[in-house]
């Protein structure tokens, strides 16, 4: 399961959200995240549904791949749909639109990583962020953390594949038994992997420093440009969350 | 103990075989070394021994047992498998709990498993004083010693190590070497994987050459470098020169101890 974590990887292809900058994506899923909770009616439900259906299709990736990425938080919306029943959700509908609105966000953000290089998004971010540098906010530095991060995200995955087979190599049973084993049979791979991100990360800024960054002012590699494509990207994100605003305070 | 790989290949993505129609029989008590380029399918094939991966065709035996009728976790306690820098599984807050781990798992009782850890870090020479401490806080020697010793306490009967001597000094090498030499001593059967043609012809007694998942050669190490399509190890290319210069020596040589003593010889002459 652990080599399936689809979040934060980068998927080459050729679909219309490639063509998308980095600044439409990113508010886009701001605000179909926003959409998602916003909505209350059946209504509502529908149309983020072939929302997110028409915005699959534009990005060509295909339905498996992206059921793939829910399979590691399979368990947590799992988790989180039955404390919703256990307490005192007696209504089945909202049951579904609270499921929904954990998929559909999973879901809309692993599109975002598919289609959109981790350079590009911290790149997004900082200029679409740069308005807070007036109030010294560190827009750079914010950038910088969170496209690492992403970076570290198959990095690790792989190293957790590793420890796991190490660990198994020494008889471990890895998720086998109670519940209470099976917690205690995470210790043996959460330990070595958080010791390793640390030093991965302790060397990774080390080799930073030795090349200088932080040391003047940086220039962008590739300039940002908005395209017509771009405009009809904000247009139906705006329009998406005014339906459901709509939809919640009209209807 | 009699391990015997029967026309064995692993695929990782439908098409692409990583290791193809490979047979080999291993002998107890001797040490192999697997030698071949990255990506030629040395730590599969160790991976597949250990039961960790099943083959994508043909059969591995254990003592004329097929490895699919042999519960699968008992295997690695009967083939252990070091990785490629095992320091980075260790977890325990002390070095004798983490090697504790693997006898624990086994089913031993915790004071058994403690004492069969007690006996693996002696084994691997690790001196008593470290034993309570955090393993984090050994050396890189010294945490790979602890790490082979976390497996050596499951007293497996084959031990498959991946590069156990990556990135360690010659001391470190020749440490480790002496404790698989001990183990082989035992009864053990050693298979060590290595990149290097040094490491396999000073320490291995058989060898087998893989390339592109292919089983190239396999034989007595001295047969095995004699051929010319083995890559050379460092004594036999200083050996090859001198060579030609005129000076006659035996072929192949396998350690630089082996060189000198022949050198010595023909100045002797």
């Amino acid at each position: 399961m652990i080599r399936d974590v689809t979040l934060g990887r980068f998927l080459e292809g050729d679909g219309v959200l490639y063509k998308l900058d980095p600044r439409t994506k990113l508010m886009g899923l701001l605000l179909y995240i926003v959409s998602l909770f916003v909505f209350k009616t059946w209504l509502g439900f529908t149309l983020t549904l072939v929302f997110f259906l028409v915005l699959r299709k534009l990005s060509k990736i295909s339905f498996r791949y992206m059921l793939k990425g829910l399979k590691p938080v399979f368990f947590i919306i799992l988790f989180a749909t039955i404390l919703n029943v256990i307490l005192g959700q007696s209504d089945w509908t909202k049951t579904l639109f609270t499921l929904w609105r954990m998929i559909g966000a999973v879901f809309a953000s692993n599109l975002l990583t598919l289609t959109t290089r981790p350079r590009e998004i911290s790149d997004g971010l900082e200029k679409g962020l740069s308005f807070l540098s007036i109030i010294h906010f560190p827009v750079h530095e914010l950038a910088t953390i969170i496209s690492l991060a992403f970076r570290f995200i198959p990095i690790l995955t792989e190293e957790a594949g590793r420890v796991i087979d190490a660990q198994k190599s020494r008889g471990s049973k890895i998720g086998e038994g109670k519940i209470v084993d099976k917690a205690k049979s995470i210790m043996p791979i959460i330990i070595p992997l958080f010791i390793s991100a640390f030093r991965r990360s302790d060397e990774l800024a080390l080799a930073m420093d030795s090349r200088l960054y932080g040391s003047g002012k940086r220039s962008v590699w590739k300039k940002m440009e908005y395209s017509k494509i771009d405009i009809y990207g904000y247009m139906v994100s705006v329009l998406m969350l005014a339906l459901m605003i709509i939809d919640r305070c009209v209807l | 103990m009699k391990l015997r790989v029967e026309s064995v290949s692993y695929s990782y993505r439908k098409g692409v075989e990583a290791l193809s129609d490979v047979s080999f029989s291993v002998e107890q008590g001797t040490i192999y070394g697997i030698m071949g380029e990255t990506g030629s399918g040395k730590s599969t094939l160790l991976k597949l021994l250990n039961g960790l991966y099943t083959p994508t065709k043909g059969k591995i035996f254990l003592d004329d047992r097929e490895y699919s009728s042999i519960t699968k976790s008992t295997l690695p306690f009967r083939v252990g498998l070091v990785f490629q820098y095992p320091e980075s599984q260790l977890f325990e807050e002390s070095v004798i709990l983490d090697v504790a781990f693997g006898p624990k798992n086994k089913g031993r009782s915790k004071e058994e498993a403690i004492m069969d850890a007690e006996k693996a870090l002696v084994t691997v020479g690790l001196k008593k004083d470290k034993w309570n401490k955090s393993p984090f806080n050994l050396s890189g020697g010294e945490k790979r010693r602890a790490a082979l010793a976390g497996v050596i306490a499951m007293n497996p009967e084959v031990l498959v190590l991946d590069e156990i001597a990556a990135g360690l000094d010659k001391e470190g090498k020749d440490r480790i070497f002496s404790v698989l030499e001990k183990l082989k001593k035992e009864g053990k059967t050693i298979i060590f994987v290595s990149h290097s043609p040094d490491d396999v012809a000073r320490y291995a007694e058989r060898v087998l050459v893989l390339n592109k998942g292919k089983l190239k050669a396999e034989g007595e190490v001295r047969e095995v470098f004699s051929s010319p399509s083995v890559p050379k190890n460092q004594s036999e290319v200083i050996a090859s020169e001198i060579r030609e210069k005129g000076i006659n020596l035996p072929s192949p040589i396998l350690t630089l101890e082996e060189l000198s003593d022949e050198i010595v010889k023909v100045i002797d002459k």
